[in-house]
């Protein structure tokens, strides 16, 4: 029964162990640094005039992040996205990995997606200093959901999948708690900013409702294999959907309730959370499509 | 071109002359066929290739059967002469011969490793789902010694290198095996990526027998879809 022959296509490259500790470093590091430095205290200054940026109604400065905290924040982000969508690549170019190729294919877009968003949404922000709350990088963002809900039903419908009555049930509640909670999210954010136009009201209030949706489907596909470890990977995934859910929500309320919002508050952190998640869950798949299965054969 | 649908056609079982098994035995505008290889509902090509092999190359008169989820060719048979005690000795001769037991073990491994990747990546759920399409298959083609789901968890459980007690299923059944594990696999799975994982459960044959074995399984009508 035991046997050393090794295998073909059995971890080639990057082991799982040093992912998941280099993920996690990586979000503990960002946690820190939005800890330790995500306090808005200084004026802001005008990078082109070296002159104070004043508010036009009380003609005080504006208080916001120093422009290295910015970047910083930026640069977890587009670290964490970027080394998502390659270990989502890497899956798709596996020919064993258990949830198929085109699924990851998908993810590995959608994190792509998102990177491209970031750098557009940081040019507006740290280079033009837009005040816009829509932008280009709305488009990339929108995309991101799009395939990652493609990716996602790609997973369950080329399944054999049968969930109890109960299982149901439950899958409704979440959407329905998702769903609760991004409208008043969406009713917050109205309060407090109630002059804001009706597209950048609508583009803010998309993205916790389409977080929900893939909410739903994580749900979905952990009912069904639930125990297997085909659920493994995907509850990293669950994990990394409900991270990017916190931060689009608190993104929504904060974009709309404080007057020049800055990105880069603690609650951003999820943002890095997310594609660590996502990262993990696709090392964790490859591990286990790649693995040989001798010797846990029970008789 | 012949390709009938399920609702064109009744299928029915007759026992078979020299052993206690059911044969089946697809009726269509009186005429009988009796089932000659079983392919996937992705392998439309495969089973037109062999069908027109047969028709064409063969002489034989054969229909294609299609149904959603599979393609099956089946041989025109005269019942009369099929139950005569010379059976098989119709417009199709079929090997009637009891399987050689290596491929009866190479099937089961095939089964139990089928199995375990289910139960193991999908979770107990989807493990007694597969059980339940498992017991139909078997139904489906009158599968000997495989009527309780005692039975059945037996197969599943047995060491099939170890045991006396092979259940007496000829090449045509293993043949039937071979492609409907592929599909229930390809059905559980959504993908064929299973397929080498589960030929490591043939390490556990003999390294003199495992070639033997693996060169059978090649030289199946469905055994391509597992290498």
């Amino acid at each position: 029964m035991l046997r050393d022959k090794p295998k073909s296509g059995s971890s080639a490259g990057l082991p799982l162990a040093p992912v998941i500790a280099v993920g996690l470093g990586w979000f503990v590091l960002a946690l820190m640094f939005f800890l330790l430095f995500g306090t808005p205290s200084v004026p802001e200054v005008d990078p082109a005039t070296e002159q104070l940026i004043l508010t036009p109604e009380t003609g005080k400065a504006t208080l916001g992040f120093p422009l290295w905290y910015t970047v910083g924040t930026y640069i977890f982000e587009l670290a964490a996205l970027f080394a998502a969508s390659l270990l989502c690549f890497r899956n798709y170019q596996s020919p064993q990995v258990v949830s198929g190729r085109s699924v990851w294919l998908c993810f590995a877009l959608g994190l792509l997606l998102y990177f491209l968003g970031d750098l557009v949404f940081g040019y507006y922000e740290v280079v033009l200093r837009s005040e816009q709350s829509v932008s280009i990088a709305d488009f990339f963002y929108f995309g991101t959901y799009a395939l990652l809900g493609v990716g996602m039903i790609l997973a369950i419908a080329s399944r054999r999948l049968t969930l109890d009555l109960w299982q149901w049930v439950l899958v409704a509640v979440v959407g329905l708690l998702g769903a609760l909670f991004a409208l008043w999210v969406n009713h917050a954010a109205a309060m407090a900013n109630p002059s804001a136009p009706l597209l950048d009201r609508l583009v803010t209030a998309a993205y916790p409702l389409f977080d929900t949706a893939l909410l739903i489907i994580t749900t979905i596909l952990l009912l069904a294999f639930w125990g297997g470890r085909f659920a493994q990977a995907w509850r990293l995934i669950a994990g990394g959907v409900l991270a990017l859910y916190v931060a689009d929500s608190y993104y929504q309320y904060a974009s709309n309730a404080f007057k020049d919002y800055q990105s880069g508050s603690l609650t951003e952190v999820f943002f890095v959370l997310f594609p660590v998640l996502f990262a993990i869950g696709a090392a964790v798949e490859y591990e286990l499509s790649n693995k040989s299965r001798r010797g846990i054969r029970r008789r | 071109m012949f390709i009938l649908k399920r609702q064109d056609v009744e299928i029915s079982t007759i026992s078979h002359p020299q052993k206690a098994q059911q044969i089946p035995i697809l009726h269509y505008q009186g005429q009988t066929f009796r089932l000659l290889s079983v392919f996937t509902g992705a392998q439309k090509d495969e089973a037109l290739a062999f069908w027109r092999d047969l028709t064409e190359n063969r002489g034989k008169a054969c229909v294609l059967l299609e149904e959603p989820e599979r393609y099956s060719v089946w041989g025109k048979v005269r019942l009369d002469e099929l139950q005569s005690k010379a059976g098989g000795q119709g417009v199709l001769a079929v090997k009637e011969a009891k399987a050689n037991p290596l491929w009866v073990q190479t099937c089961l491994l095939l089964l139990q490793g089928v199995y375990l990747e289910v139960e193991d990546f999908l979770g107990g759920r989807q493990a007694r789902l597969f059980q339940h399409d498992l017991n139909e298959v078997f139904d489906q083609w009158n599968f000997p010694q495989t009527d309780t789901p005692e039975r059945i968890e037996q197969l599943l459980s047995m060491d099939p290198l170890a045991t006396l007690q092979l259940p007496p299923w000829d090449e045509q059944l293993l043949n039937v095996l071979i492609a409907e594990l592929h599909r229930l696999g390809h059905t559980y799975f959504g993908n064929s990526s299973f397929a080498v994982r589960v030929l490591e459960a043939l390490d556990a044959i003999p390294s003199s027998e495992r070639s033997q074995a693996l060169a059978w399984l090649r030289s199946t009508p469905k055994g391509k879809l597992w290498q």
